[in-house]
């Protein structure tokens, strides 16, 4: 049938014709084997090795994001306090009319001791962002006695708002490599950090904490701080 | 297990059409794994490494049971499963394509059904990956970039393989036609 060396137009050309023939034979020599074989049951071994690893297949990669932000966030959130820097190289006291903190700087990162003499929360009320820049939208909203906390999204960047009340806490956060800036917007001094593509903000007044994680230009940045502090007059 | 799959899908429809093809195809993929890899612990791992494929290409699945689905199902668990397979033969001094065996090697009593199916034959003796891979050019149509997206490797790869699995195709005639 075949005396010579096929050329590849005549091998295409024996594929196209003969590819789907051979999956319907071997379609049928499979179901020949196999007519007789019991269902396979999945073995629990397998189904407890695969419950570690839910966790992680169970996020989509822009969720793992968040939920990785969400914590630096939070730590970042919960734990600053007031004024002056939290990447200092000595042990410090801070002593303030509301509450108090103790810093202490590690190789790998700085632990913060805060201490409210009378925790407030009761006549507080939490605000949002009153800008936000165009593209981005809610998808999630959540509010609790203490928090609340909006994330926005724009294809694949990321906004992520939080407001705290202050309380007794203790907080490690990871600031290894990271340098912390700070700026001044309506009087109120803001701490920032670059990371990934990311600034994260944070700030407090009298009764909250707020911080800003955000995918954005800085001077979006800047628009977004100072429509949340405007909220807060 | 299904937890692990249903939430890497976006919305509530395609998890119930996920859910449903899940409960239709797993059990002959299951099969389909273990006729290759004869062990039950690998055929397992095959067929969850299958179904994330199938999810990274969820908009490329046909959401509903259809012989469609069931071939690209189908082709993708026996894709991992060679692949499983060549990983744990690495070792082995053997040729690649000597590793994996062929085909047609599963079966056995054969020679009736194959009566007058002389080309079919000759592509049933490819080694399995060339297989796989010529099955999903000529019978199902996948561009070089969707074949890499089901079988995991790089478009490169795509084309060598199909230039090795072609070349050998060519030889297997070749030596059957002399023989006659």
């Amino acid at each position: 049938m075949y005396d010579k060396v096929l050329t590849d137009e005549e091998l295409d050309k024996l594929l196209i014709e003969y590819m789907p023939k051979a999956d319907a034979l071997l379609d049928q020599l499979e179901e020949e084997r196999d007519k007789d074989v019991e269902p396979h049951v999945f073995s629990k071994g397998y189904k407890r090795k695969l419950k570690k690893t839910i966790k992680e297949y169970s996020r989509t990669p822009m969720q793992k994001r968040l939920a990785n932000i969400g914590k630096y966030a939070a730590a970042i959130l919960i734990a600053f306090i007031l004024t002056n820097s939290i990447l200092i190289a000595t042990v410090q006291a801070y002593r303030e009319k509301v509450f108090e903190t103790i810093v202490t700087v590690y190789d790998r990162f700085t632990s913060i001791i805060i201490k409210v003499e009378e925790p407030i929360s009761e006549g507080l009320s939490f605000t949002e962002p009153s800008y936000i820049p165009d593209g981005f939208e809610v998808i999630k909203d959540k509010q609790t006695d203490i928090t609340r906390k909006i994330n926005y999204m724009n294809g694949n960047r990321i906004i992520i708002y939080m407001q705290g009340i202050i309380t007794n806490e203790e907080i490690r956060i990871d600031t290894e490599g990271t340098t912390i800036e700070e700026m001044k917007i309506n009087n109120q001094i803001i701490k920032y950090v670059f990371n990934k593509d990311m600034y994260i903000a944070y700030w407090n007044d009298d009764n909250f904490i707020y911080s800003v994680n955000a995918e954005v230009s800085f001077e979006e940045l800047v628009k977004i701080i100072e429509g949340i502090i405007e909220n807060t007059k | 297990m299904l937890m692990i799959y249903l939430s890497m899908i976006d919305t509530e429809e395609d998890k119930d059409i996920f859910m449903e093809l899940h409960g239709e195809y797993s059990g002959l993929m299951y099969r389909k794994a273990y006729s290759i890899l004869r062990d039950s612990q690998l055929a397992e791992d095959a067929v969850q490494e299958s179904f994330l494929r199938i999810i990274k290409n969820f908009d490329k699945v046909i959401k509903e049971k259809c012989p469609q689905t069931r071939n690209y199902f189908v082709k993708i668990v026996k894709g991992v499963s060679i692949d499983i397979y060549r990983k744990r033969k690495k070792q082995q001094t053997l040729p690649l394509d000597e590793r994996e065996g062929t085909m047609i090697d599963e079966f056995t009593n054969i020679e009736d059904i194959l009566v007058g199916k002389e080309i079919e034959t000759y592509l049933l003796q490819l080694p399995k990956s060339y297989y796989i891979i010529l099955s999903l050019k000529y019978t199902d149509g996948y561009t070089y970039k969707e074949i890499a997206s089901i079988l995991d490797i790089t478009e490169e790869n795509v084309k060598k393989r199909l230039m090795r699995a072609r070349n050998k195709l060519r030889e297997i005639i070749a030596e059957q036609e002399a023989e006659i």
